[in-house]
């Protein structure tokens, strides 16, 4: 009778043999990772950029405040005089600003004016670090996406080196010979 | 784009992807064509610089007789089915290249690597940029006093050593597209022909790169176990050489790109990220010389 030890030689084995079959997979997963974790990275940075080189300073009043849209209504003075309405985004913010934040308020915001001076990437200036520090739940999740296909890669190599010919025969026929 | 950049893109993306095998497979694309042995007295081009020559002349007269019957300046925008299909195809080819293949990748060696370094460092001090201080010290400035070093020592490193160094490498030509607005060149929706060019033969090398320096970022982990150390001492042979150009004709060349960079930042002759761009591309695949081609001559 095959001892416990044989049986539990068999299961890792048959690990070892999956790991190895998804590598491939894993590859590819990390190449996406590493791409979209830079399109977000990416998008936040010039966010920042655009804030921080084309970034106007004005007063503005809360109009509405959408929990559930995670953005808040404001209007600020137009170049002309007029009213116009701005959108701005809370995913940035922490709980304890946006629960402070109250239909009717005064608040100082930051927007890059756009087409037509319409204000667009509004952010609250007194909170900016948050929206300098923020670290957004996909690019979390990119993270872990690439941490997981890196270690699946790490333990079997051997798809790395297809393409430099002998060193990917090698590797295969180790691995399913051991 | 119109039809003509769309086709001098394409010329510029084939030439390169000519260069970059025939280079990776020991040839010398830049020699002068030499007599074969034999009753052949006469200089014959080898099967890539002649297939680089038909196919330039094949563009030229196409462009030609485009722009006679006033088809040149018609849109190839990738919204359109034919570009679509044939930029999915350049990119797939590229992605399985970079990812799968290895047969484009040229070989460098410590003088590539320094020149490279050199040659963004001078277009960051030149250009005006603010690039991130630890990010440059860390990806540029060491590597490059590290390299300098090991130029003027001259003596064959280890495996472990050329990974670290190759992986280096890599990641200064990221940084240098990062900085450039490599990207932003990307998005741009019109070229002159001799742009569309340059811009074809830069995108295959920078992206080739690219989908590659992810891959090595994998290989060089993947030494966190010891028993991976076997598959580095294989393979790196095959991307970086201990062949060096003479000393002398490196420092000569270098001077001579540094100056033109320089120059050029002085008189704002030509778009400086292109310049910047194509001096890098063409210091890797210029500066290594093949010694099994020098030994067949």
């Amino acid at each position: 009778m095959p001892t416990l030890k044989k049986y539990l030689g068999y299961v890792l084995r048959f690990f070892d043999l999956l790991l190895m079959a998804i590598s491939p997979l894993m590859m590819i997963m990390f190449i996406i990772a590493v791409i979209m974790g830079m399109d977000y990275g990416g998008a936040h940075l010039r966010l920042l950029s655009r804030l921080e080189q084309k970034g106007q300073v004005t007063t503005g009043r809360i109009d509405y405040i959408s929990i559930h849209g995670n953005s808040l209504t404001v209007s600020l003075p137009g170049s002309d005089g007029s009213e116009i309405k701005g959108y701005l985004e809370l995913k940035y913010y922490s709980e304890e600003t946006i629960q402070s934040l109250a239909v009717g308020d005064e608040v100082t915001i930051r927007f890059v004016p756009g087409l037509n001076d319409y204000p667009i990437d509004l952010a609250l200036e007194e909170h900016l670090d948050q929206v300098r520090g923020y670290f957004s739940l996909a690019l979390r999740q990119v993270l872990i996406m690439a941490l997981v296909s890196w270690v699946v890669i790490v333990i079997h190599p051997e798809v790395l080196f297809y393409g430099f010919g002998q060193e990917y025969l090698d590797g295969m026929q180790k691995v399913l010979t051991r | 784009m119109t039809v003509s950049s769309f086709i001098a893109l394409l010329y510029g993306m084939l030439l390169e992807v000519l260069w970059l095998w025939d280079q990776a497979h020991g040839g010398d694309f830049l020699a002068r064509p030499r007599p074969l042995l034999g009753n052949q007295p006469h200089a014959q081009l080898r099967q890539p610089q002649w297939l680089a020559v038909m196919l330039g002349g094949a563009a030229i007269v196409l462009i030609g007789l485009l722009e006679l019957l006033g088809l040149g300046s018609k849109s190839a925008d990738i919204s359109l089915p034919i570009p679509f299909y044939i930029y999915t195809l350049i990119g797939l080819f590229v992605f399985f290249a970079g990812v799968i293949w290895n047969g484009l990748l040229p070989r460098v060696n410590e003088k590539i690597i320094l020149s490279a370094q050199m040659i963004i460092l001078l277009w960051l001090l030149t250009s005006g940029s603010q690039p991130n201080a630890w990010v440059t010290t860390l990806v540029l400035v060491i590597p490059a006093g590290v390299m300098l070093f090991l130029v003027i020592r001259g003596e064959p490193l280890n495996a472990l050593v050329k990974a670290i160094l190759y992986l280096w490498y890599l990641f200064s030509l990221i940084l240098m597209l990062y900085q450039t607005g490599f990207a932003e060149m990307t998005a741009r929706s019109s070229f002159s022909i001799p742009e569309a060019f340059i811009f074809g033969t830069l995108f295959i090398f920078f992206l080739l790169h690219f989908l590659f320096t992810i891959r090595f970022f994998l290989i060089a982990s993947s030494m966190v176990l010891p028993r991976n150390h076997k598959y580095i001492h294989r393979i790196m042979p095959t991307l970086y050489s201990d062949e060096q150009v003479p000393f002398s004709r490196f420092i000569t060349l270098l001077m001579i790109v540094l100056a033109l960079i320089g120059l050029n930042a002085w008189l704002g002759l030509v778009e400086a990220r292109i310049l910047v761009s194509l001096s890098v591309m063409l210091g890797a695949q210029a500066l290594f010389r093949s010694k099994k081609r020098s030994s067949e001559a």
